[in-house]
């Protein structure tokens, strides 16, 4: 076996720049194969460790999924809000053990900004149970404090007591921000992996006093209230985007899910996380499975390549197999040949779409995690990567069967004088 | 040279090994075939001997005892309670007797009363499962309902139809309404004082797809 190995890969070795171009093309197919299913297999755990112990998401009458989308992992924009008065009636129901409200609309440099209530950092859970945890100060007690996420913190360097400024809307631009009441920054989050690490968190009274001189949905000249004088305004919220609740009997969610999807002085939506989470992905498998056979299809004509390249050098190699079999080597071995060749040039391409997938990603992670709040394990293959790859190797092999066939007959009929 | 056969069966081979890639991957969207209210048929005895040596063989002592979903009804529990004493066929639709009736009757089954002599048996029980929990991609915490879209299109069913499992185990590729049988030890949950609640919990020893 091993004299073999040796004359295959001597024999490969001569005719480098094909089988080298070959294994790069199967290496980028595999590289596809396998980016896909990564990023397929990774944004579901990515979005199922986003929530966690809470029992019910509650928003204005939307579809689930937008719920979903908008209060949990922080993508899209919210369809309406839903009134003070009807989150205080809903968290004092008699089943709910807790509930925490969020307020969203405006950011930070492109970091979403939160309106919450300090019940956020004790109830919010993510990732089998977790809570929230600082890696430096606590939550905001004042008005103007702001707890930044990991990624936030780092990005923009920023530390205890800076003082930042939030915009309205997407923002971003320097224009309509609220830069008349700067913010301090009186926590940091322990980085968590998902879109927590990219929000700025802040009280909800304190949503309400950035908003007090924009009621006529701009800031106007001549009604500028400076930050000094804003506490003496209401600033009881009137308004909030969505709650998590959590109940005392998760058996009872139906009941509380009911109860508020009836809810008879404003029309909301109460979901079940998981249950959600499970219509997103049957509405998504449809793109990820097309996408998925796209790629084999794309390793299919990769391998086919292989084999019409090793099949179309047999020509050129008649000789060779000749001079192979007149030193004594049988029909079986200039079989093994061949297979041990194309299997070759199939290890060395997967190799090569392993070792770019692992660079690619590292290309990639973060501008994945700033738009869609993905974060991909850039050295781990899941278990059906894995699969796949075997796959792959295996179907390689078994076509690189074809031309260790072809050359066996050819070598059988041509004996020593083949005709060129 | 002409092409011979063996180069026209080698094609036939990369097609069918192609073919073969395709569908491993595209497994076929399990679209699952129930409607909503659909029930699980009473047990194949075909499943069932299936699961018990496994169950026996964790277990050897006591196996697991097939209950239904109407055995979790206690039987002196009658739904239909709040309605008696009223003449059902001489009120009309609109009647504000009926509304009545019907939301003290909604009220009833919200604090429907659990069968006690089930708190601490080992069941064996087939149902649709409601994900509640997931570590990963695996589910931990569901919830057993009998029928096919209980809970999501229809009015929730009584609280004595509805089972809280916790798996010590996650299992993957759990999806809602998933049908499964679930083998475990159940326990009357908490009574939630306020609510006159008190439901069903069941810690999962054994989860396997309903067949």
């Amino acid at each position: 076996m091993r004299p073999l190995l040796f004359l295959a890969f001597a024999s490969a070795w001569n005719r480098r720049t094909t089988l080298g171009l070959m294994a790069i093309s199967i290496g980028l197919s595999v590289m596809l194969l396998l980016g896909v299913e990564q990023l397929r297999t990774q944004a579901r755990e990515s979005f199922s460790q986003s929530i966690s112990g809470t029992d019910l998401v509650v928003g204005a009458r939307t579809s689930p999924i937008q719920l979903m989308l908008y209060a949990v992992f922080r993508l899209g924009d919210a369809t309406h809000n839903i009134r003070w008065s009807s989150y205080q009636t809903i968290s004092q129901h008699p089943s709910v053990s807790w509930s925490v409200p969020i307020s969203l609309g405006d950011s930070h440099r492109g970091f979403a900004v939160i309106g919450t209530t300090t019940d956020y950092f004790e109830y919010f859970r993510y990732a089998d149970r977790r809570l929230l945890a600082f890696s430096s100060g606590k939550p905001f007690v004042d008005i103007f404090d702001a707890v930044v996420g990991a990624d936030v913190a780092q990005q923009l360097g920023y530390q205890l007591g800076d003082s930042i400024i939030l915009n309205h809307g997407a923002g971003g631009m320097g224009l309509s921000d609220h830069a008349d009441k700067p913010f301090r920054v009186s926590g940091i989050l322990k980085r968590t992996g998902l879109s927590v690490d990219r929000s700025v968190h802040i009280s909800l009274e304190a949503i309400e006093a950035i908003h007090l001189d924009w009621q006529g949905g701009a800031p106007m000249p001549g009604l500028s209230i400076p930050a000094e004088y804003v506490r003496k305004f209401d600033l009881a919220p009137k308004e909030i985007t969505a709650i998590f609740i959590g109940l005392k009997s998760r058996a009872g969610v139906f009941q509380m899910q009911r109860y508020i999807n009836q809810y008879k002085t404003e029309p909301l939506l109460a979901v079940l996380p998981g249950v959600a989470l499970d219509e997103l992905w049957s509405v998504v498998s449809i793109v990820e499975k097309s996408l998925l056979a796209i790629s084999a299809l794309v390793v299919g004509v990769g391998l086919s390549g292989l084999v019409a390249v090793v099949l179309a050098g047999l020509g050129e190699r008649r000789r060779e197999l000749a001079v192979l079999r007149s030193v004594g080597a049988g029909p079986g071995v200039v079989f093994m040949l061949l297979a041990i060749e194309g299997l070759m040039v199939v290890v060395a391409g997967s190799l090569i779409g392993l070792s770019g997938l692992m660079v690619l990603s590292m290309f990639a992670t973060p501008i994945l995690e700033t738009h869609l709040g993905i974060s991909l394990a850039t050295w781990t293959l899941s278990a059906e990567s894995w699969k796949l790859l075997l796959i792959v190797m295996a179907t390689g092999f078994l076509v690189s069967l074809i031309p260790g066939y072809r050359a066996y007959r050819i070598s059988l009929a041509d004996g020593l004088t083949p005709r060129l | 040279m002409t092409p011979p056969s063996s180069l026209k069966r080698s094609y036939r081979l990369i097609a069918a090994l192609i073919g073969g890639l395709l569908t491993i991957n595209l497994q076929t969207v399990t679209a699952a075939d129930y409607e909503v209210g659909d029930r699980l048929a009473s047990p194949p005895s075909k499943s069932a001997g299936k699961a018990t040596p496994q169950a026996s063989s964790a277990n050897p002592a006591k196996p697991y005892k097939e209950v239904t979903w109407d055995n979790l009804m206690p039987k002196n529990w009658d739904p239909m309670a709040p309605l008696k004493g009223l003449k059902l066929d001489h009120l009309k639709d609109g009647d504000p007797r009926a509304i009545e009736a019907l939301e003290k009757i909604r009220a009833a089954w919200n604090d429907a009363p659990i069968e006690p002599t089930l708190n601490g048996a080992r069941i064996r029980i087939p149902g649709f499962v409601i994900p509640l929990e997931r570590v990963g991609d695996k589910v931990s915490e569901f919830l057993l309902v009998p029928y096919f879209g209980a809970c999501i299109h229809t009015p929730p069913p009584p609280s004595n139809q509805i089972i809280h499992v916790t798996v010590s185990k996650p299992i993957s590729g759990m999806r809602t309404m998933d049908a499964m049988w679930v083998n475990g030890v159940m326990h009357a949950g908490k009574i939630d004082t306020e609510m006159g609640q008190a439901g069903y919990q069941l810690k999962a020893e054994m989860v396997a797809p309903y067949k």
